[in-house]
């Protein structure tokens, strides 16, 4: 076969499809990421470890799990599906207090560090029982507000405050100094439980009864019942708005990355976007379009066979 | 890219991989080729066209499967190399209990010299061991804060990163009240359990006071310092001209002072133990600086190399696959 011959046959109609998708294929390799301005999210979240976190009164996938399992489970969640170039850093708080543990850490590059240090939070780090809810907010905040970069915080608790708050008092520090936004995220059942009780070693000693907690006591009488916990939304609530933050109740990570993911908490920032699926994917449908089965009027093309023939 | 690591690729995006049956669209005849022709009978069997036709219907399908594959992003994300390294394990054991937040005692001011801005114990802690985890990324890392409680922040990582996080948290807000240095040393030398010995170990613990630790208690690190082969470092943090000079405390001086206590007990060990007094940044960064030297051996360890992409020899792959097809079109045999 003549090399003009080979050209001509090789440049044929159906032919042309098949190279195009060639020579897009062979130009994909040699794409190199472009930035582009794209949604990230840092995020310091503060997870409740006092005692009554150890209630188990929440279901994930079908099984029950402490409060503080199941809102360790939600962080691990959103860790996964925060788009790289976020960041995430945690917290703990009980009594009076939050520490922050890890200050934020890119998500895609320190995955493993954060899943590993996410794994050893838990009730043995509790170094005061009790729990003045409002403190710790006030202190998560103020760390936030304290970071390089700015972060909105993701505060995880059952609202239960022990002792519990006298009427009319607050019990959170003024937080409008701090720039700081976020969520305030209550966990646990609606049914009053009984708390477990753990001696220092974190081992189980039954429950919390009547007479080893502070009542609250409303003109001279007892209300009682602090000894059993619920997911405490009017508490929480009334936190919230004391502190601006949007109080959401999780019933599921979906629930939690869709609030997470809202503008309010997102930051534009340039991120390296691989585009090379681009013109790999407009190769695809060149070549599926190419081999695609299709009918054709066999009668329409004998027909036009025959014109040819007769103008011949 | 070798036999075993074709076997662990990982896909970015797993999901594009639900694509793959499209590849066996070229499979099905396609009646564009075909020609109405009343009888076949007459003409000669075309074997070799056959052939040709069912390799270029073969050549179609690898060629969607590899694209399909490609846009699949594949990779291999766990890559380790084992490098021999110098350095140690180290288990940073840090108190962060309230009295860290305070200023540290600085060393009477000579004539002419002038004075410093203050800086908290926790601060000059902080510098000094996210200096060394700069300086030395080989050394792997542990963090544990303590008071009351042992706080783990960071597990050992090849991450220095989150160590370096975790020294920047230690120095957020104040800390709760009272120690328990007991069971932080305890939970230190567990996270040396059951990992296996790839170099030196130490334990650098933080703390500017003592503790006078119960029987069990002793028992439980002697025990634990021996089983696991752990040097121990101590920092003490001297708070004010009252706090005692342990290294020159001789083995018959009343162990009434709790670090007196710690110091003594810790001596009697079976296992090497060194105490560094720091009562300001640039002793902080000697001690650091020498714990650096003295844990300077042959060290192995896995390092990670980023997650590798394969997703271009599979474009270059369909790429070919496509070249070959347009070119099989080509042959005609004339053998009539």
């Amino acid at each position: 076969m003549n090399p003009l011959m080979f050209i001509k046959k090789l440049f044929s109609r159906p032919n042309r499809i098949v190279l195009l998708a060639a020579l897009l294929l062979l130009l994909t390799p040699l794409l190199k990421p472009v930035t582009i301005e794209r949604n990230v999210y840092t995020f310091q979240i503060g997870f409740d470890i006092s005692q009554s976190m150890n209630v188990a009164d929440v279901r994930t996938n079908g099984e029950l799990a402490t409060r503080l399992d199941y809102a360790k489970t939600m962080a691990a969640g959103l860790l996964q599906s925060l788009p790289c170039g976020s960041h995430v850093g945690w917290s703990v708080f009980t009594g009076r207090r939050t520490l922050t543990l890890l200050t934020p850490l890119e998500v895609c590059a320190h995955y493993d560090g954060l899943v590993s240090s996410l794994a050893s939070v838990s009730g043995s780090m509790r170094w005061n029982n009790g729990s003045s809810i409002g403190k710790g907010i006030h202190q998560i905040m103020r760390a936030a507000d304290e970071f390089s970069a700015p972060a909105s915080i993701i505060f995880m608790t059952d609202g239960q405050e022990a002792p519990p708050l006298e009427q009319g008092q607050r019990g959170v520090p003024n937080t409008d100094k701090f720039e700081v936004s976020g969520m305030l995220v209550g966990v646990g059942g609606s049914k009053p439980v009984p708390i477990p009780k753990t001696d220092p070693a974190g081992n189980p000693i039954g429950f919390w009864s009547a007479t080893d907690v502070v009542q609250r006591v409303t003109a001279g009488s007892r209300i009682g019942g602090e000894e059993l916990s619920k997911r405490d939304d009017e508490r929480l609530t009334s936190l919230a708005r004391l502190t601006n933050l949007e109080f959401v109740v999780l019933d599921s990570v979906d629930n939690l990355v869709s609030e997470a993911k809202s503008d309010s908490f997102a930051a534009r920032r340039d991120t390296l976007t691989d585009i090379r699926w681009i013109p790999a994917s407009l190769a695809l449908l060149l070549l599926l379009w190419h081999f695609l089965p299709r009918y054709v009027d066999i009668t329409a093309v004998q027909r036009r066979i025959n014109v040819s023939r007769q103008t011949q | 890219m070798n036999l075993p690591e074709l076997f662990q690729l990982d896909f970015g995006l797993p999901w594009v991989l639900l694509l793959l049956p499209l590849a066996l669209t070229p499979l099905f005849e396609r009646q564009r080729d075909s020609i109405g022709i009343p009888s076949l009978v007459w003409l000669p069997a075309d074997t070799l066209g056959q052939t040709l036709r069912k390799v270029g219907t073969c050549v179609a399908a690898v060629c969607l499967a590899t694209l399909i594959i490609a846009l699949a992003q594949p990779g291999t994300s766990k890559n380790y190399i084992e490098r021999i390294g110098r350095g140690a394990e180290l288990s940073v054991l840090m108190d962060r209990s309230a009295s860290m937040d305070a200023e540290v005692r600085r060393h009477q001011l000579k004539p002419g010299e002038q004075a410093r801005p203050s800086v908290s114990k926790n601060q000059v802690v902080k510098e000094a061991l996210s200096w060394l985890v700069n300086t030395r990324p080989d050394n792997r890392y542990a963090l544990t804060l303590f008071n009351v409680s042992a706080i783990p922040v960071a597990p050992f990582s090849d991450d220095e990163a989150l160590i370096l996080a975790g020294l920047a948290a230690s120095g957020i807000g104040r800390g709760p009240n009272k120690t328990n240095m007991g069971l932080a040393l305890v939970s230190a030398i567990e996270q040396f359990d059951g990992r296996s010995y790839s170099g030196s170990r130490a334990i650098l613990l933080v703390s500017d006071g003592g503790a006078r630790l119960d029987d069990t208690t002793q028992q439980q690190i002697r025990a634990g310092l021996t089983r696991n082969n752990i040097s121990l470092y101590f920092i003490y943090i001297q708070s004010s001209a009252n706090s005692p000079d342990l290294e020159t405390v001789g083995p018959d001086a009343e162990d009434v002072v709790e670090e007196i206590a710690l110091h003594q007990f810790f001596q009697q060990l079976g296992t090497e133990y060194r105490v560094f007094q720091a009562n300001d940044p640039e002793s902080m960064k000697e001690a650091v600086q020498e714990i650096d030297q003295q844990q300077n051996l042959p060290l192995a360890y896995l390092e990670q190399i980023p997650r590798v992409d394969y997703s271009r020899w599979f474009y270059i792959a369909a790429a070919i696959c496509c070249l070959v097809l347009a070119v099989l079109t080509t042959i005609r045999v004339h053998r009539l």
